[in-house]
């Protein structure tokens, strides 16, 4: 009983973390996060042909291989409902997974050879998710988010990595276009 | 059993905390392996094979798919069994490209990753080729340089290495284009052997040894133009200043030069001491840019210097000009570097702001005359005083009137009384030059005269005519408004009159026939009676003076001085309207400066005169010399 009561509080450890304000939350610029979200789908899907010409292969194992890329799931209150009760938990997700995409599109996977354009779509993809992020910054600088893991990659892997990449960040980001849609109709003062 | 649970627990916990720390976004996940034949790095050209082989679980692959740089092939596959296919290229001619092959695996939509590889193509290396070594003069260190030959694409590697002569003792010293040694760190001696090592997969090379002596390949320090200028000479000489901070004792120099627009350069080789800033001259065509570049190397060494900066310099466009070195702004750019000379921009800057000053002049100058002649038109009393002013100041020949010598009735009465004339024209001559305007008014018609003025001369004309040239007493008339009043003076005989001008009684300043003064008292036209002395008046010579005096209060009216019009100037009328009876006032001295500068005026002899009408001037001289004979 002990263990249980024991593994409850760590697992509502992170969700305690998320339950710190993302800055302006309530006075979300929900317009402002609208727009940005629906140019990063843009610049999501644009940057996607660029960097390879074919969806990734599948891969042995994906299957039983843990993801660790941050997903709007259901229990993250980015639900009509849970955003019209308390916008935070849904707010910190999204924060948490652009921080996590962010890091990936700075990294050499995306910088190193073969070489994209630096002022190219993914370039301004970056930005953009730097810009959003911005928005949403929380007042507790300190507070925990997602880091990838990064090792050294061959060029080879390069190419199939971003595919993968921009593909998790197409549906990352349709998923948080919808939430400010939303937010920006009912929820903006 | 429960510490047991509490750990399971607290590990499954730190398993989902951190399970995002560890993920498959990143990595990649291979089923089966691929290679490459010859070698996945290879000399550029080469055919090459790549192979490819499954190993899926619970697949037995229908087909394997190679992707060249995220391209899938189309050809050249070929299978080798069942899990292993090949496919190959020919020349292969790109230095990087990347390979992964897929396999199509029954019952999945998907294709499966089996893996990938890089492939990379290039050269060994050429044997590095013109290998130089340096010290440049005060940097205590030797550099070496070369050419690698044609790229490799691959990553090569250089070394140098340097073998003392002396000792036979080696250093290696690793480089990628040139390398920079401390020559303490030289192995001992003063010569050496130098070689470089080029290096990379497919191969190495190494360049042939250069003996270096650490003496003969010291490069002098830089030498920089510091100046040019066009010098004035019978031909016009463009000399350049330059200088170097060598220490060296024997340099040989070259400076070469052309114009900027010209490909072709001119190349002036000396010897010099380097002990002094030196110049060279050349003869250059006026009005064109010429850039200058200076090297120098120590006599009978192998290396030059590398050409200075280009110094760029303009000669003048006309000959005769001698451009002062402070003059020339020498203006490093900092972008290109170039050193410029702007010769002309002085004169320019200098001709612009003196064309702004002049401009700025007339157009203030034009403004105020503008305002004052406003000023005068509309202001009545203001230009009364500026009529005043204007007369004080003009000189006098511009207020003579000049006798209409045809028409004169004093010459018909010269003519026509000839003794008269023979007896005083030697004196006559002597005296002030409107001689001929005074006779000529004495004798105007009895009914244009005064009263009071035509009875004076008929009654005593006789005695007048005698001593009119033997003693002369004048009248000086001042300015009312000054305050001056009537005085007289009298000449003194004989042609000496102007020089004596310190025996003249101050009482009676001489009166001269300067209008200055008198032109401007219309009193005197109208009021010819006033305060002489009854000498004077008996004078002839006063009344030619005042006959002339009254000319000069009439010039510009055109009109004989005692008729009354009613369109007289204001001036005239007012003095007009003066009661006749009214009192003059008491006369006033003049210093004897003044007199003395009047008499000087006097001695100027009209024929003198530039602005006088000569023809007119001539023409009565000659009727006098005639009227003398």
């Amino acid at each position: 009983m002990l263990g249980s009561t024991a593994v409850m509080l760590l697992l509502l450890l992170p969700w305690i973390a998320q339950g710190r304000a993302v800055a302006g939350s309530n006075n979300a610029a929900w317009a402002q996060c609208q727009q940005l979200s629906q140019k990063l789908c843009t610049l999501a899907w644009s940057a996607h042909p660029l960097v390879g010409h074919v969806d990734p292969p599948r891969e042995e194992g994906d299957e039983e291989t843990a993801d660790d890329v941050p997903h709007i799931q259901c229990g993250d209150g980015c639900d009509p409902q849970g955003l019209k009760d308390n916008s935070q938990f849904c707010l910190q997700r999204i924060y948490q997974g652009l921080i996590f995409y962010q890091k990936l599109l700075g990294s050499d996977i995306f910088t190193g050879e073969p070489s994209l354009l630096p002022d190219g779509p993914v370039g301004q993809l970056h930005a953009s998710l730097l810009g959003l992020s911005q928005l949403l910054q929380p007042e507790d600088h300190q507070q925990e988010t997602q880091t990838p893991s990064l090792s050294p990659s061959q060029p080879w892997q390069r190419l199939l990595l971003r595919i993968k990449i921009l593909r998790s960040l197409q549906a990352f980001v349709a998923v948080a276009a919808r939430v400010f849609a939303h937010g920006a109709t009912t929820l903006s003062p | 059993m429960n510490q047991v649970a509490i750990q399971l627990d607290v590990s499954v916990a730190l398993y989902v905390l951190f399970s995002w720390c560890h993920g498959g976004i990143t990595k990649i996940n291979c089923s089966g392996n691929i290679w490459v034949e010859p070698a996945t790095v290879f000399k550029m050209g080469t055919n090459i094979s790549v192979y490819c082989r499954a190993a899926i679980k619970n697949c037995q692959p229908r087909k394997l798919h190679f992707y060249i740089n995220g391209i899938r092939e189309q050809s050249h596959t070929s299978r080798i069994n069942e899990t292993t296919a090949c496919q190959r290229y020919k020349n292969f001619l790109e230095p990087r490209a990347s390979v992964y092959c897929t396999a199509e695996c029954p019952g999945r939509l998907k294709e499966t990753l089996v893996c990938g590889q890089d492939l990379s193509s290039g050269y060994p290396p050429d044997a590095p080729e013109e290998v130089t070594c340096v010290v440049r003069e005060h940097s205590g260190r030797m550099t070496c340089s070369w050419t690698a030959g044609r790229p490799t694409h691959l990553d090569t590697e250089f070394e140098v290495r340097v073998q003392s002569l002396e000792t036979g003792e080696e250093q290696r010293y690793l480089a990628s284009s040139y390398v920079d040694i401390s020559t303490d760190a030289l192995p001992a001696g003063r010569k050496y052997w130098v070689r470089v090592h080029a290096a990379n997969v497919l191969g190495m090379e190494e360049s042939k040894p250069l003996h270096v002596h650490l003496d003969d390949i010291v490069i002098p320090a830089a030498s920089v133009i510091s100046g040019a200028e066009t010098l004035n000479a019978t031909a016009p000489r463009t000399v350049v200043h330059w200088k170097s901070e060598t220490a060296l004792e024997a340099v040989s120099c070259e400076l070469r030069h052309k114009a900027s627009d010209n490909h072709t350069w001119t190349v002036t080789e000396f010897d010099t001491n380097i002990t002094y800033a030196h110049r060279s001259e050349f003869f250059l065509e006026p009005d064109v840019s010429y850039v200058f570049q200076v090297r120098c190397r120590g006599t009978g060494k192998r290396y030059w210097q590398p050409w200075s900066a280009p110094f760029y310099h303009k000669t003048p466009a006309t000959v005769p000009q001698v451009t002062p070195k402070s003059l020339q702004r020498d203006a490093r750019d900092s972008d290109s570097g170039l050193l410029v000379a702007s010769v002309l921009q002085s004169h320019l800057t200098s001709d612009n702001r003196q064309d702004v000053g002049l401009l700025s002049g007339m157009l203030f100058f034009a403004i105020m005359l503008s305002i004052l002649s406003l000023i005068g038109i509309f202001n009545r009393s203001l230009r009364t005083g500026i009529k005043r002013k204007i007369l004080l100041l003009i000189p006098r020949w511009l207020r003579e009137q000049i006798p209409n010598m045809e028409n004169s009735n004093v010459v018909k009465m010269l003519q026509g009384k000839n003794e008269f004339v023979n007896n005083n024209c030697s004196e006559q001559v002597l005296y002030v030059d409107p001689v001929i305007t005074e006779i000529r008014e004495i004798f105007l018609p009895e009914e244009q005269k005064p009263e009071d003025y035509r009875k004076e001369v008929n009654t005593e004309a006789q005695d007048l005519r005698a001593s009119v040239f033997t003693k002369s007493t004048v009248v000086y008339v001042p300015d009312l408004g000054a305050g001056y009043k009537p005085q007289s003076s009298n000449f003194l005989p004989g042609g000496n009159h102007v020089s004596s001008t310190d025996e003249i009684d101050p009482s009676t300043p001489q009166p001269t026939v300067d209008s200055l003064d008198l032109g401007k008292n219309p009193r005197f036209k109208n009021y010819p009676q006033f305060s002489f002395s009854v000498s004077s008046m008996n004078s002839l010579s006063n009344t030619l003076i005042l006959e002339e005096l009254s000319l000069i209060l009439n010039q510009g009216e055109c009109r004989p001085p005692d008729v009354q019009n009613s369109d007289e100037d204001e001036s005239t009328v007012l003095l007009e309207s003066d009661s006749p009876s009214e009192t003059l006032p008491n006369q006033t001295l003049l210093p004897d400066e003044f007199i003395s500068c009047l008499g000087i005026m006097n001695e100027e002899l009209p024929s003198i005169n530039p602005y006088f009408p000569q023809n007119i001037l001539e023409s009565h001289f000659s009727r006098i010399s005639l009227l003398k004979k």
